[in-house]
């Protein structure tokens, strides 16, 4: 399905229930009646090329938004991988620990693995929370004030020293560590769990372990195929003008 | 992060993609990571940045040259190539590959065909495929979480760096933990380190 803005937003929702966390993000809720995405955009002031493009890349891995890129501005992007971030470390993030800090004698493991498993897992929320404190501190003040520069004409000093120390390409490098911990802690669970009277708590575990990790790769799919190139180009121009 | 063995796919036809898509999703230990049409700029450099276990390939969309070029520098790296060729593609192209996809064939004849392709892999490194670790490697796991250096390991054990990373490697390939907190983990789970040993 290629989602257009035409289409009612129920009958989307119905092809692909995934895409509702998304939709929340961009203050659009449930009980759309039988409204488009047009006018539910409208209504809500949403920047609609904008919002189907973040759609259609949540919903189809393949689509490739070439020609809308730079129909919006990137600015509208940043917000919205923020809004993403706090919904993964105030919602998911938090619900997996509350999982995970429950886990009790009911499971008949030995105190001691479970304080293993709690650890590690807040090991990773500590990294995956550094890891967007970075982007948010670093990365997306320099793309905000890139945009500006590209914008108005002026680039103050700072732009062109991040632009040639540390340009978008070396960023989109950076994503490995956090992921391979999540992997680490998912193939625990699956292959080494020791003797449990009852494994039961640990599928909702898992599985919002798996959930947490699909929206991680949905996330750092829109960073690599929309942020990246964005701002690829963005870097250029300037480039081209202060030669 | 993908699961397993990785695949690279070069076919530019969406409806065979979408086919090898399916067909790999249904292989339990194969991931792909990547589809390419073929015509990219330095196909060969991109491939090769997927770091894959197989390549999938459509050999009708490049001339000989290209061809031969493309399989030669994929089969230095140790990949394992796989035509995609059937009864209608140019003769004697299938003399290229070890395995070969049918694009006419049905499901069952292709899982097949893929089963034998995850198989030759197993082989050439059933080392790292098998499970439990052997006696050395666990005092080597037990040495590394409780932070000794490969250095320090080597030095104490008698044995080369290089023969320590070796084992390091074979350990997290074997179990499936790459990070130290999760060897971590592991090793205290399975009994191979002890609480009060850890510093």
């Amino acid at each position: 399905m290629l989602i257009q803005k035409e289409m009612k937003m129920a009958d989307v929702i119905h092809h692909d229930h995934f895409l509702i966390p998304v939709i929340n993000r961009f203050d659009i809720h449930l009980g759309f009646g039988d409204k488009t995405i047009d006018d539910l955009c409208r209504e809500n002031n949403v920047n609609t090329v904008f919002f189907l493009t973040i759609l259609n890349a949540y919903h189809d891995h393949e689509y490739f938004p070439k020609k809308h890129l730079q129909s919006f501005p990137a600015s509208l992007l940043v917000t919205y991988l923020i809004r993403s971030h706090k919904y993964y470390l105030e919602v998911k993030v938090p619900e997996i620990e509350k999982l995970i800090n429950n886990l009790s004698d009911e499971t008949g493991m030995e105190e001691e693995t479970l304080t293993l498993l709690k650890n590690f897992f807040s090991e990773y929320k500590q990294e995956l929370i550094h890891h967007i404190q970075r982007e948010e501190d670093r990365v997306y003040p320099y793309i905000v004030e890139l945009e500006k520069a590209v914008n108005s004409g002026i680039i103050p000093d700072s732009v062109t020293r991040q632009m040639n120390d540390y340009p978008i390409t070396d960023y989109e490098a950076e994503h490995e560590n956090v992921e391979e911990k999540l992997f680490d802690l998912k193939n625990i669970i699956i292959k080494y769990l020791p003797d449990t009277k009852d494994d039961k708590p640990f599928f909702k575990i898992l599985k919002e372990l798996f959930a947490l990790e699909n929206d991680l790769n949905d996330h750092a799919r829109i960073e690599d195929l929309i942020l990246v190139p964005k701002v690829e180009a963005m870097e250029k121009t300037l480039k081209s003008k202060t030669k | 992060m993908a699961y397993g063995k990785k695949i690279v796919v070069v076919e530019p036809a969406f409806l065979v993609q979408a086919g090898l898509r399916r067909l790999i999703s249904e292989m339990p230990g194969l991931s792909l990571a990547e589809i390419f049409d073929g015509n990219e700029n330095r196909l060969d450099d991109k491939i090769l940045a997927k770091m894959p276990d197989i390549v999938i390939l459509n050999p009708d969309i490049f001339n000989n040259e290209q061809l031969v070029s493309l399989i030669n520098r994929l089969s230095n790296e140790n990949i394992l190539i796989v035509g995609l060729a059937g009864e209608e593609s140019s003769p004697g192209c299938k003399a290229y590959f070890r395995y070969c996809l049918d694009p006419a064939e049905n499901k069952y004849e292709l899982l097949e065909t893929m089963k034998k392709i995850n198989r030759a892999l197993q082989d050439d490194d059933t080392q790292t495929e098998s499970s439990g670790l052997t006696q050395r490697e666990k005092v080597i796991l037990n040495r590394v979480v409780r932070g000794q250096t490969t250095q320090e390991i080597a030095d104490e054990l008698f044995l080369s760096v290089h023969t320590v990373n070796t084992h390091r490697k074979n350990i997290s390939n074997k179990l499936g933990i790459k990070t130290l907190s999760g060897l971590i983990v592991y090793a205290l789970m399975n009994k191979i380190v002890k609480m009060d040993e850890m510093v």
